[in-house]
Parts: C-alpha cells; structure tokens; sequence
C-alpha cells in the first residue's frame, strides 16, 4: 500500500489509529502492539501477499540469532563463546546479505557472468519483495547492535513491531533498534496527544504534495526526456536533467515527510532523513543531508569497520570509496548505480583532499559546484544505460543543436549563424514555459524556505499553518488521481 | 489548542473538496450530468478533447442506448445519432466512436457496453488501419475503463474531486466563452465534423495534412499505413465481435469506410498496402458471410469518394473524414431506409462478387488516375516525401484553420 491513495488515507491510516489508541486507552498495551504488527503486515502484503512469509522468515531468523548472540553474553564470556558470538555474526549478516543478493542482484549476476564468460544462464527475472532492501540493511544493523551489547530488548513481538512498524517499512527511514524500542514502551506514548498529531498531520500534508503535486508535476517532463525522446537540444536536456533532480528530491522527501508523519501521529518520531540537501555547500555536506539515514547506516556499518580514517590517509580514502560503490550497489542492481557511486565516492575524496590542504572557496560558487555535480550525476542514477546518458549529456553540451524559443528570434537574430534556430524549444520533452516556471519554483524551494522538518517543530496552531496544511492536503488529495488521457485527436 | 488544529484542518479540506466538487458538477467538462448549460460559460465541454474513450465509456452505461455505432472517428465525426436515416425504432442511438481504434479495442469497448442489456443493434464502421498487426493496441489504451470495479469511481469521483478536473472546467468556460457557436462534444457521442473543423479556412490544405500523417514515417505517434502489416489475430478479433453479437442477439450491420479515394486508395498503394488491402477486405467478406451478415463497401473510387478537392466540399472534411450528408447516405444503404443514394456508392460484398468487385476497383482507380494525371503525380510525390521520412513543406499546411 503507498501513501499516496485512498485506501490508505481514507481506511487503512484512521483505523489502524482508532484501534490503536482505543486499545491503549482500554490498557491492552500488548494488543495495541500486535494491532499495529498486524496492520503493518497488512499494510506491507497488499499489493502481493506473496512475500509475507519471506518478510516473516527474515524476521524471525534475525531475531533468533540476534537473541542468542545477546544470551550468550549474559551467559558467559569465555574465549571459545566469544568466538562463535563472532562467527554467529557473520553467519547473521552472510545470510542477510545473501538474501538481498539473491532477489536484487541475482539477474545482474547472472548478465555480467555471460558477458564475461560467454555463458547462456537464463535470467531469472526475480520480481523484488518490496523494502527489502530497507528490512535487510535494518536488521544486519541489530545484529551488530547485539553483537557489541548493545541491545537490550530481548521481546519478540518488539522486535517484529520495530521491523515492520508502516511507516518506515517500504522506504525507510533506516531505523536504529535503540532509538525505537524505548518508544514503543513509553507509557507517554500511550496516550493520544493533539500537538503530534498536528505536527504529524502537518508533515504528511506537506509530504503528500511534495509528492503528487511537486514530483509528479517534474516526472512528466523527466520521463519524456529520460525514457521516450530520442535526440534532444540544449535547453530539453537541462530542463530534463534538472526535473529529474527535482522529481527525485520531492519524491523521496515528501514520501519520508509521510513517513514522518504518520509516525508521528502514532507518538513515534522517526529519525529525519533530509535536511535540505541541495543547499549543500560541498559533497561531504550533502550526503549529511540526503538520505540521512543511509549515511549514518553506513558509516557506521561499513566504513568504520572497514577502520574509517583511522590507518592513515590513503586507506581512509580507499574506504571512503568503498562506502560509495556499496551505496551506490545498494540503490539498484545496474552499473549506472555503480558508476554513479564511484562519483560520489570520488568527489568526497577530492574534497576531503582539498580540505586537508586548507584551500577554502566563495560561499556562491562551492553552492553552484556542488549543485551541478550532484545534478549531472543524478544522470547516471535515472538513465537505463549508456547510451542514455550519452543522450542526455549529448543535449546538455549543446550537441544535438541549441532552439530557443521563438518570441527571441527578432530580438538575437545574429544567433542564426551559430547554429542557434528558433521555434518550440521544449517540444520533445512535451514541455513549456510552465516547464521553465516550475523549475525556477523548483530552484526557489530547495534555496530558500525552510524544509518541512524545520517548519513542524515550529508549528503553531495558527491560521496560516492551518491553512497551509488545509491547501497542502486538499490539493494533494485532489492529484492522487487524474482521468487517463488519450492524445492522438484525430483520425 | 492542537485538538482544534486538526479539527479545523479537516474542516477546511471537506470545504474545499465541496468547492471543487459542486463547481466541476456545474461546469461538468466531460459533459456527464449535464445539469446546467449556459451558451459562453459551458456549452464547449472541453475537458472532453484529450479523454474520449473515457466519457465514452461512461455515458454509453449511462445513456442507455438501444444502438450503438462503432468505429474510428471516422464514425464519430460522421454518423449522426438522429440521423433520418436511421428508423426510430433504433432510438435510442448512442455514437460510441473513438479517434484512432484498433478492432481490439473494439471488441474491448463493445463488450463493456454489452454490460447494458437493452442494446439490440450495433453498427460498425470498419478501416483497413484498424487491423493493423504492428500496433494492436493503442499505447495509451487505459484497461480501467472497462473495469467495472472502478466504474464508481471514473464516474462519481474524477469527474469531480480531480485537480485535473478542476483545470478542465476552467478549460471548458475559457473555451466556451472564446467559442460560443462550438459545442462539440454532444450528451448522444457524437462530435459533429463541423464543430471538430470549427472554423475550417483551408480544405485542401487539411487533405494535405492528413495524407501526410498516414505516410510520414517521421512525424507519427501512432501507426497508420507507414508501417503495417496484417496478421491472423486481427481476424480473430473481427470474428469475436461477430460472435458476441450473435451470442447476444444482436442485429449487427457492418461496412467499410468511405475515406476519400486519394487517401484509401492512391494512399494505400503508394505506401505498398495494396496486396494487404484487398487481402483484408476479402478476408472480412468470408468471415462476415459466415455469420450471414451484410458487408458493404462503401470505399473505393466512386461519385463520394472521388469528389475534388476545393473549398468547400460538400462530402469530405479531409481525407480521412466524410461528413454527415455521406453519413446519412451510409446509414440509409446499410439500414435500408428509403433514401437516395448514387448508384455507385455502397456494394454489398460476398464470396462470389468478391474477386471481381477488387478487378472493378483496379479498373476504375486506373479511370481515375489517367483522368487527375497532373493531381495524381503532385499527390504521389508527397507520398513519396513523407514516406523518406522527409519534413513536411509549411507552405501545404499553413492556414488551415
């Protein structure tokens, strides 16, 4: 079930709550927790029941061993315990990791192998259980709590609630075991309270329109750009790469600012996950905020283990590299991703250089730097294959020819000679001068307002925030659908 | 305080939902509910252009009808409704044609109009284009619409709570103020070829348009006769929806278009469709033959067909559209009422006139093409550009409208 339709907002959400809190109120504490296990795995098989029980499976295995490893803590410390606490470790993340292998990378595999090798393995075409990606990388990080004691929580039920608990289950937040569990149990959070549903009711709004309005307004010109045309001209490949960035960024953020939410309205405040990214003044500042939850899982997960910036330069920035091509990986099983990691990867080391040497740069330009390297690389993130990047990048150097808008032709008629032609500049990717309003709007949001997050700790219940989140929502629930549309007029 | 925040919150939301709902139920751009219609505020129903296989969808459910008539739009800018030529024993008539369909989707929208008993007749205009194997169904075809589940929904729900809806209606009182003579998109399916040429300057020019787009191999969203082929499925199709009326009781009268001879004639060779063609029309013969059916050839080079092309025409909007007085000389030849048609405009086809009727027509093609020499070889070497995948010349569609 996503967010964005109606049988969420309109049945699912308002029951789950009402049964929920009816329960809590009538003191059945441990009911209310299997209602709202019981509603997160409805939520989670609604759109294919098919892989509950894998879900359920991962669970229970995670669970087991990540209890055994904290039992034999308490238990006893001997050298030969404490070895196979270890080995019990890397049995737990092996088989983690090889369950995401084998759903998400398996047909990658299986590509690259025949292109190397020239093998004829048939694909397997393994359909991706929804937020796997997401519950695997959740639980490997309990096992490596428990591993290090850190881990108190030794309830079944607690556990399955803080890995399926819906908000959080399809698209993240990447949650920590020890800042959920102690919520759950909060007596406080028991109770109904009117400011975290505001503020919850606040976020959703604005997430929601992020979404259907925002996103879904940038996706059209994206998807054209991306996916359909096939030569485009100088300003089409901008307009198309900067919707892209756009769409993205509303999309994940408003869908976390659901997350958020919603969560929220439960009294469960989930870590925040973006923090205006794209005011970034360097690469190391953004990826503090995008996706702000990955970052941390895997700093934390990959790149300290791996002895962080601990055993000198060089190898910091060998590990720095890596952490950015297991990102990458991460996000999707195609060598765009890799290449697109590898980027980032590199750029973080450029810059961790070039602030070891002390050099600093105007406040202006490190924004425009950071801004267009993240926008070109997204490139690589959306494209399918090379030769669409190629597509895109061709149109961006001004390759495929440059057309500007009509209205310019009498006024820099001496462009003629360069090359330059006038007429419908944004015809191939079905745009218009709303294309270039929406993304100077685009460009005025991520610059200058303060990101939702900010804005609901700030809440007030005011008119203007009440309206805000009136027309927020009303207009978000009015996009959730639209009549399909048929173009071809005639004939 | 922050009880009253949500409260209020969901206030605001009910009162703007019933905002745009009541307003979009007024202005009604899809012209569904037809409650209030006012010349210059929300005669032109708009929002119906870009969504006509889903009003369709809807109003044939909701109108009724006893008789259908189906095909492209060639039947839907030419067939009128209350045609006097239809007896009124078919009345009610819903005209339920759809610009550029393929005979898939035919059989897909007949069988959900068949979900309404009190059909008895159904009239089929049938095109070469819509048996084409290279694209059997429409990209955008959206199967939801023929979804009963969600039949509440497209009909009680978008229409009015949809901020596309909402832009539609704005859409329909701009255009209807602009436009105040147009309203093309009436309660009964049909959108008159006058209102869809509203304000036509240039007929020859919109022939020159047409043909285009059926050749142009580079211009083209949707395939016409630059790249087709033929193939069993298509067939199949056609004998399924001559096997659900059967199986439904239904007096089902068939005949292929009459588009203008310089189009599905001089069009169809010059893209090398020729051999396809007659193929597809014999094999349609011997399938309607086996369900006993009349099927009338209405295409061709004869007196309707062959008119010239001047401004204005009284038989062709285009190439590709005839207009309602040939509409009403269809309806009167296929139904058999009493009226008055050229000798030479319909043959009813069979096994056994089937082989010289082609020969008939390959001797008057050559009648007509020895006898518009100079107009033929102006029309073939456009052909011949637009299938090279050449631009169009501005200068031969400039100031259509």
């Amino acid at each position: 079930m996503l967010f964005n339709s109606y049988e969420f907002i309109f049945l699912f959400l308002p029951i789950t709550f009402f049964v929920y809190f009816w329960l809590n109120k009538k003191r059945l504490t441990q009911a209310s927790k299997a209602w709202l296990v019981f509603a997160s795995l409805f939520f989670y098989s609604w759109w294919n029941i098919i892989y509950l029980p894998l879900i359920l499976g991962s669970i229970l295995f995670n669970f087991a061993i990540g209890s055994t490893i904290t039992k034999m803590e308490s238990i006893s410390t001997t050298l030969s315990k404490g070895f196979s606490r270890k080995s019990l470790l890397a049995f737990g993340i092996v088989s983690n990791i090889f369950l995401l292998a084998y759903f998400k990378y398996m047909d990658f595999f299986i590509l690259n192998t025949n292109t190397l090798l020239g093998t004829q393995w048939n694909l397997m075409h393994i359909v991706l259980p929804l937020g796997i990606s997401f519950f695997t990388f959740t639980q490997i990080a309990y096992l490596v709590d428990a591993y290090r004691n850190e881990v108190k929580e030794m309830d079944y039920l607690n556990y399955t609630l803080f890995v399926t608990f819906f908000p959080h289950l399809l698209a993240g937040p990447i949650l920590h075991h020890k800042e959920m569990m102690p919520q759950f149990d909060s007596i406080r959070n028991k109770v109904v309270n009117y400011k975290n549903i505001a503020a919850g009711l606040f976020l959703f709004s604005i997430g929601l329109f992020k979404k259907v309005v925002i996103a879904d307004t940038f996706a059209q010109w994206a998807n054209a750009g991306f996916d359909t045309a096939q030569s485009l001209n100088l300003i089409e490949a901008w307009a198309t790469s900067l919707s892209y960035t756009f769409q993205l960024y509303f999309d994940f953020s408003g869908y976390t600012d659901m997350a958020l939410g919603v969560a929220l309205m439960f009294n469960i405040r989930l870590p925040i996950n973006f923090n205006s990214p794209y005011k970034a003044l360097n690469i190391q500042d953004f990826w503090r905020r995008w996706h702000i939850t990955l970052s941390r899982f895997l700093r934390d997960y990959i790149y300290i283990p791996l002895g962080g910036n601990r055993n000198g330069e060089l190898r910091t920035y060998s590990n720095l590299f890596t952490v950015f091509l297991v990102g990458g990986l991460w996000h999707g099983a195609s060598w765009m991703f890799v290449i697109w990691g590898a980027l980032h990867g590199s750029a973080i080391v450029i810059h961790r250089a070039w602030q070891q040497f002390g050099f600093t740069m105007n406040k202006y330009l490190a924004w425009f730097i950071t801004f267009n390297f993240i926008n070109i690389t997204w490139v690589f993130f959306r494209a399918k294959d090379g030769v669409h990047v190629q597509n895109i990048f061709n149109g961006m150097l001004g390759l495929n020819g440059i057309v500007l808008p009509s209205f310019l032709a009498n006024k820099l008629p001496f462009l003629n000679q360069f090359g330059v032609s006038f007429g419908r500049f944004l015809l191939t990717i079905k745009g218009d001068l709303v294309t270039f309003a929406a993304i100077a709007a685009g460009f005025a949001i991520i610059v200058l307002f303060r990101n939702s997050t900010t804005l609901s700790e700030q809440l007030k219940p005011t008119l203007s925030f009440q309206m805000w989140t009136s027309i927020a929502l009303a207009f978000g629930l009015l996009s959730l659908t639209k009549v399909s549309e048929f173009l071809y007029f005639n004939f | 305080m922050y009880k009253k925040f949500s409260f209020k919150v969901f206030l605001f939301v009910a009162i703007i939902f019933g905002l745009v709902g009541g307003f979009n139920f007024l202005v009604d751009p899809y012209g569904l509910y037809r409650t209030f219609e006012k010349t210059g505020i929300n005669q032109q129903k708009e929002g119906v252009r870009s969504k006509i296989r889903y009003v369709q969808s809807l109003q044939v459910i909701m109108q009724s009808p006893k008789t259908l008539m189906m095909g492209s739009s060639r039947v839907h800018d030419g067939l009128n409704p209350q045609s006097k030529s239809i007896p009124s024993s078919f009345q009610p008539v819903y005209n339920y044609g759809m610009p550029m369909i393929r005979i898939k989707e035919v059989k897909l929208f007949l069988s959900h109009a068949l979900k309404e008993k009190q059909v008895k007749n159904v009239i089929i205009g049938l095109d070469f284009f819509m048996f084409n194997a290279k694209e059997k169904l429409n990209r955008e075809f959206d199967p939801t619409l023929i979804n009963p589940n969600s039949y509440g929904l497209n009909l009680y729900f978008k229409p009015l709570f949809c901020a596309s809806a909402l832009s539609d209606s704005i859409q329909t009182i701009k255009i209807s103020q602009l436009q105040k003579k147009r309203n093309e998109f009436l309660e009964n399916g049909y959108r008159p070829g006058s209102q869809v040429n509203f304000g036509l300057k240039s007929y020859e020019r919109l022939h020159n348009y047409t043909n285009w787009t059926f050749l142009s191999t580079n211009q083209t969203d949707t395939l016409y006769y630059q790249d087709f082929g033929l193939d069993n499925e298509a067939f199949q199709e056609f004998q399924e929806i001559l096997n659900l009326c059967k199986k439904n009781n239904i007096n089902l009268y068939l005949y292929i278009s009459p588009a203008h001879a310089n189009l599905d004639g001089e069009g169809i060779i010059a893209s090398g469709n020729l051999h396809r063609f007659e193929t597809w029309k014999k094999k349609i013969t011997y399938i309607a033959n086996d369900f006993n059916i009349t099927l009338w050839d209405f295409s061709g080079y004869n007196s309707v067909t062959t008119e010239k092309i001047k401004t204005p025409m009284q038989y062709y909007w285009d190439s590709s559209h005839f207009t309602e007085k040939v509409g009403d000389l269809i309806l009167a030849k296929v139904l058999k009422t009493t009226a008055i048609t050229p000798y030479d405009f319909g043959v009813a086809l069979t096994p056994k006139n089937i082989d010289s009727h082609i020969i008939n027509t390959r001797l008057q093609r050559e009648t007509y093409y020895q006898s518009h020499r100079i107009e033929m070889d102006r029309l073939h070497e456009m052909y011949h550009n637009a299938l090279d995948g050449k631009r169009q010349n501005p200068k031969d569609v400039e100031g259509i409208f």
